[in-house]
């Protein structure tokens, strides 16, 4: 049976919705500044718009998960991001929270 | 002026003053990558459309200073917006029902002839509906924005839900609703509202009332001095607003110390003595409005009459001879006002002693 793209679209949205700040936080195990976070989540298959991850990278920074700061590469002045101590065991935390849901999933699909 | 520029300062416009150099530099290093990288892809220099489908790709500049706000990016938010539905309908349904009885009313005494009434009630409806419905979002947009949400929110109990299906506008809800108020038991319901069901009820009403008053809402494009001119010789838009004027404040105190303390008899059900003591309160200022209105005010001279006898022989001259007068209906309602007030202080005193409201838990 066919399905109805658009319901299929808004669900799909859903379900990756959840797992952005996962794969955000991971990927900051690593400094990066905004453009090469992006190109790395697309890399992984996580397309994300600049206007959706930079609020993301300043609402997880102002809740104490990440640290920032500006530096000069490239004659350009670029932000660069890392996880904070807290959002290390964040990640640790959700990482564990994240293979639960996986787990039962798996039992039910 | 460049149109990432352009692009920055809109975006830049619409952002916190606290944040926004530091969140443009960002944005504006973003645009500047991304730029780079198309030119890189093209292989040749960007030209103006293509840096403008750049810009569209980052987001409308509403769309993206938007998503940096703290706080809700709601006005009300899917908690708070079914009692938003809910506060909305009941205020609507109030209004909508007075605004039809005071054209019915304004009508049977040939204040308005007929199509008026229709046009006016309908006018009225709409921009009274308009208003309601613009103080409610405020409302709700105040509470969204509150730390803690308010307790009838969240300390709620199945028997006070009576009130709740009052807003489901048929008219088995409204039977059930209005038995219930009555605390008469609707056709094959022996279900009555709960105190805080009839308290939130009361309030509502209240506010809907005081808005009225002060002529916040236009109900029934009527003011209370403006409803009836000369009727049979009689000047009643002279009395009434007389009353007005002797009323205005007085009125005004009424509503405020109702509405606050219908919230209180919601919030504490079973303070039922504290409740009795204060509809006791009430009753003696309505009483004394009565008697007022009875005795020394503009209204006197047309409604006083001098003993039971000769008010039931008006009253009866009036059935007879099917000759309503302004005066003889005022008359009617003053005395019945005043019976069912005392009617009503007399339950007071019955729960202030026994501490205890019959019938109920």
């Amino acid at each position: 049976m066919t399905i109805d793209n658009e319901l299929f679209e808004s669900m799909r949205l859903e379900l990756r919705r959840g797992s952005l700040v996962l794969a955000v936080l991971a990927r900051l195990r690593e400094e990066r500044y905004g453009y090469t976070l992006r190109q790395a989540l697309s890399a992984d298959g996580l397309e994300m718009e600049e206007s959706t991850l930079y609020p993301l990278l300043r609402r997880l920074e102002s809740q104490g998960l990440l640290a920032s700061e500006w530096r000069e590469e490239e004659k350009r002045k670029k932000r660069f991001y890392r996880l904070s101590p807290m959002g290390t065991s964040m990640l640790a935390a959700l990482t564990d929270e994240w293979r639960a849901i996986n787990a039962s999933l798996d039992k039910i699909l | 002026m460049t149109l990432t520029g352009r692009y920055l300062k809109a975006v830049a416009a619409q952002l916190p003053r606290a944040d926004r150099d530091d969140i443009t530099a960002e944005l504006q290093d973003a645009i500047e990558t991304r730029m780079e990288a198309r030119a890189a892809d093209l292989g040749r220099p960007l030209t103006e459309a293509d840096e403008e489908a750049v810009l569209r790709e980052m987001g409308h500049p509403l769309s993206v200073a938007g998503r940096y706000g703290s706080g809700p990016h709601h006005i009300v938010g899917p908690d708070l917006y079914p009692w938003w539905m809910f506060g909305v309908k009941v205020s609507l349904m109030i209004m909508a029902v007075v605004t039809v009885v005071v054209a019915i009313i304004r009508t049977l005494v040939g204040d308005v002839d007929v199509s008026q009434a229709i046009g006016q009630t309908i006018s009225s409806f709409i921009s009274s509906g308009i208003t309601l419905i613009g103080i409610a979002t405020l409302t709700g947009y105040i509470l969204e924005r509150q730390k803690v949400r308010p307790d009838f929110m969240v300390k709620w109990r199945v028997k006070d839900l009576g009130l709740f299906e009052m807003a489901g506008m048929d008219t088995d809800a409204l039977a059930r609703g209005v038995g219930g108020s009555l605390g008469k038991p609707a056709a094959g319901q022996s279900y009555r509202m709960s105190p805080t069901a009839r308290a939130l009820a009361s309030a509502v009403g209240c506010v809907v009332g005081l808005l009225w008053w002060i002529g916040l809402l236009p109900i029934g494009v009527i003011r209370v001095e403006e409803f009836g001119t000369a009727i049979n010789g009689i000047d009643y838009g002279l009395i009434f607003r007389q009353l007005v004027d002797a009323l205005y404040w007085p009125v005004i105190v009424w509503f405020v110390a109702r509405i606050a303390f219908d919230l209180y008899r919601a919030a504490r059900p079973e303070a039922v003595r504290v409740t009795a003591a204060g509809d006791l309160i009430f009753g003696a200022v309505q009483v004394t409005l009565s008697v007022w209105l009875w005795q020394s005010s503009p209204l006197s001279p047309l409604i006083q009459v001098d003993s039971v006898q000769t008010f039931v022989e008006r009253v009866g001259n009036a059935f007879q001879g099917g000759d309503w007068s302004l005066a003889t209906i005022l008359m009617v309602v003053v005395a019945w006002s005043l019976i069912a007030t005392l009617f009503t202080m007399s339950g007071a005193l019955a729960r202030l002693v026994t501490g205890r409201t019959p019938g109920r838990d």
